[in-house]
This record gives structure tokens, sequence and C-alpha cells, in this order.
């Protein structure tokens, strides 16, 4: 199909391939078209018509009025729903913050019970060393501190209300076993050399009372005396006790019945 | 077009009054539409908040893990009874708990106390056990949650803890059961720090 071109026809020549040339046309033109829309724009509404248009005129103001009255019971309608989700929300946050605020507490508690957290305070401290008595003909484990022995401490510690027990630097847990792998001593999985401190946080005459008690700790005072076996308390005004660095795995415990 | 209009503009009164409404809906409706933008955007942030409760959630597992430990929860799982009739010394009793927490126990009681970290089984005068400030008498019922098999081996071994105790009881009855379930108590005793404190 041919098309029948007119020599003054703006749009062919651009086609033609003279955009250039007719560019500042062009921009003249768009920018006057702009300025016809934006004037329409502004007019649009509030545009009277003369009063032999009265009808028509009303009707179409009147149809605009009640677009916008229809607009904005919508919007009352969006804005009350948006402002009750955002109470339920806000009163939602309110919650979790405090349960949040709660459970860290709670937390912070239980850890601290649980050995995970590094605690100081008063207590006192037990060095336990083997004998340094050369074995003669007798028994070389009457020279040794053994894992019984040290496991006896803890426990009497405890029973004087000590709050918190490290042996060396390991932290006495929930989980801890105390053994022994041929010589060695194991606590928490972990390997220890003598000597043994076992450091317990708690009210120091208390656990010196026991501590000293002859009833207790009978067979490590004895082996104390006859073989030169290493038992010394000390009294500490202040010490700090490191956190359990191992992980509680909880495999086949569930919570409740 | 525009002059055209502007040459025929004589506004009657209602059209003013028309005029006025029309105006006064439009800016309404954009201050509206404005609250509205508004109220979207604080909503998206409690949105976007809410999608973060899985912190909430983790806190609560880690908190129900540590309360395990604690013994301040109810637990229950799989494990074994090791049933002591007769007598025995609360320090071999001891031992044999550390036993238990060596293969790996998570979770114990004796009778109806639960372990927990600073649990001491005594001697009581009168030859019974005291634990947890509880007196504890016989028959002994050990239980521990935890791998059935390896909490057994560990008991049963040859030359084990178990066998030398057998040994030094003359009428101590002891039998080991596996269990696939078993509820422990929850700790019933106090506990409250009065000498350490957390270090930060």
């Amino acid at each position: 199909m041919k098309l029948k071109l007119s020599s003054d026809s703006l749009i062919l020549r651009i086609i033609r391939g003279n955009f250039l040339h007719y560019a500042p046309i062009m921009v003249v033109a768009l920018a006057f078209g702009a300025l016809c829309g934006l004037q329409w724009n502004s007019q649009a509404i509030p545009r009277p018509l003369p009063h032999g248009y009265e009808s028509g005129h009303d009707s179409r103001v009147s149809l605009a009025i009640q677009h916008l009255e229809a607009e904005q019971e919508e919007l009352k309608e969006t804005i009350g729903r948006l402002r009750k989700q955002l109470d339920e929300y806000q009163q939602r946050a309110a919650v979790n913050r405090e349960m949040l605020e709660e459970i860290s507490r709670e937390l912070a508690r239980q850890k601290m019970l649980a050995g995970l957290l590094a605690v100081k305070g008063p207590g006192v401290q037990v060095i336990l060393d083997d004998g340094q008595a050369t074995p003669a003909a007798a028994d070389p484990n009457v020279y040794l501190i053994h894992d019984y022995d040290l496991r006896d401490v803890v426990n009497l510690l405890w029973m004087a209300g000590s709050e918190a027990i490290a042996i060396n630097d390991e932290r006495v847990v929930a989980t801890t076993s105390i053994y022994c792998v041929g010589s060695t001593i194991m606590v928490n999985d972990t390997r220890l050399s003598p000597p043994y401190l076992i450091r317990a946080i708690g009210d120091p005459s208390v656990q010196e009372a026991l501590l000293y008690n002859p009833a207790y700790l009978r067979e490590i005072k004895r082996k104390a005396e006859l073989y030169g076996l290493r038992f010394e308390i000390t009294e500490a005004k202040e010490m700090t006790l490191p956190a359990y660095k191992g992980s509680f795995p909880i495999r086949y415990a569930r919570l409740g019945d | 077009m525009i002059q055209f209009h502007a040459q025929r503009r004589t506004i009657s009164t209602s059209d003013a009054d028309q005029i006025a409404i029309i105006t006064s809906l439009v800016e309404a409706n954009a201050r509206l539409r404005q609250e509205v933008g508004a109220l979207e955007d604080q909503l998206r942030e409690y949105q976007q908040a809410a999608a973060g409760r899985g912190v909430l959630e983790a806190l609560v597992d880690e908190l129900n893990r540590v309360k395990i430990v604690n013994g301040l929860v109810e637990v229950s799982g799989p494990g074994i009874e090791v049933r002591l009739d007769g007598p025995i010394n609360a320090l071999d009793m001891q031992d044999l708990i550390n036993e238990l927490r060596n293969a790996g126990a998570e979770a114990l009681a004796l009778n109806d106390e639960r372990l927990i970290v600073s649990s001491v089984v005594a001697s009581a005068e009168d030859g019974t056990m005291i634990l947890n400030g509880a007196k504890i008498v016989r028959p002994y019922v050990l239980r521990a949650i935890g791998q059935p098999e390896t909490l057994e081996k560990a008991l049963l071994r040859n030359g084990g803890l178990l066998a030398a105790i057998k040994k030094d009881y003359d009428g101590l009855d002891v039998t080991v059961t596996k269990r696939d379930k078993i509820i422990l108590p929850v700790y019933k005793g106090a506990i409250a720090f009065k000498y350490a404190t957390p270090v930060d």
C-alpha cells in the first residue's frame, strides 16, 4: 500500500527520518499539549456550564459529589479496618514484649542455675594433690587422688549449700560426671591434671565446718596424714568461677509426660 | 477550549455551593488517603515484627531445654530403672548416679526426688537416705532418661560399678530394667542464690 504523503505532514516527516530537523517543533507541540492537559484537569471538576445545560450540568456535578462521597465512605471504612488491625497488632506486640521480657529474665535465672554464666562470690577452695612421698612397699593407689575423692569433696560442698562449684577450670553442672580413665581424671569429658583445685561459692563458715568435720572425707584425711596427700582448705573473699563451656545434649528427655 | 470555558464562567449560588462541597470532599479524601497510607505503613512494621516472632519461640525452646537440665520441669523419655532393695551406702548411690551421668543420662530421679546439680544423697542416722531434704526409703528406685542400651551397658559391664556394689553388699537385690518411657517428677526444693552473682 502506498501512502499518500502531504508535504506539511509533520508526523510523516518524522517517520521519514528528519526527526532532528523537526525536534524544536515537537517540543513546542508537546509543551502546548501538556499545558492544555494541565488546564483541563484543574478546570475539570469545578466546571460550571451555562444555565441552558443546567440539568445535564447538575447531574454531572452531583455524580461527581456522589463519587467523592462514595470514595470518602470507602476510605473511612478502610481507616476503621486498619485502625482495628493496628490495635490488635499493638496489643499482641505488648503481650509479646511482656512475654519476651519475662522469658529473658527467666532464661537468665535458669542459665545461672545451669552453670551457663560465670559467677563470682565468696567461698572456699580446696586443693587436692597426689602424695609426694615415694611409695615403698605400699599400694601406689593410696598416694594418688582418685575420681571418687573429687566426687566426695564436691558432694560435701553441695551439702554445705554451695551455689556454684568448679574443678580446675571445669564448672560442675547437672550432667557433669567425675571419672577416671586409667590414672587420668576426667570432668565434663576434659582431662584434668593435678593439683586439683575445687572452688565453691557459698557461705565459707558452713563450707569449712563440713570440710573439717571428722565424720566426712575420712579417707582423704587419713591418706593426707599417712601418705602426704595434699588436702588444703582456703577461704576466699571473692572468686570468679568460669561458665560451663560444654553442651547439654538433650536427645531423649521430653517436656511433660 | 480553555478560552471557551473562561468566557462562560458565570457561577450561580448553587454552583458555588457545589464547588465548595466538591472542593472540601476532594481535600478531605486526600487527607483520608494520606491517613490510610500512614496506617498501612505502621501496620506493615507490626507485620514485619510479627514475622520475627521466631525469636520468641527460639527463646522458649532454649528455656525449656535448660529447665530440663535444671530439673525444673517434669520430663519423660526412654531410659532405665535400677531397683536396689537392701542395704546400700549413700556414697555408693552417689557413685551410681555419677556412672549414669557419665553414660549420658539426661535426667535422673531417685524414688520421687529429681536429681539436680546440687542434689546429694546423704546417709540418715537411721540408715535410710536423705535427698533434697526428703527421706528416701527402700526399695531405692533410681531412674534415668537417656539411651536405654547405653545406660544399661554402662551399669552391667564386667568389673563395672554395679558388679562391685553387688559384691560389697550381702542381701542387696539389684535389678536393671530398660523402659520405653519414664516420667520424672519436677524438683520440688527451693533455689536461691545468696552468695553467687553473675559476672557480666
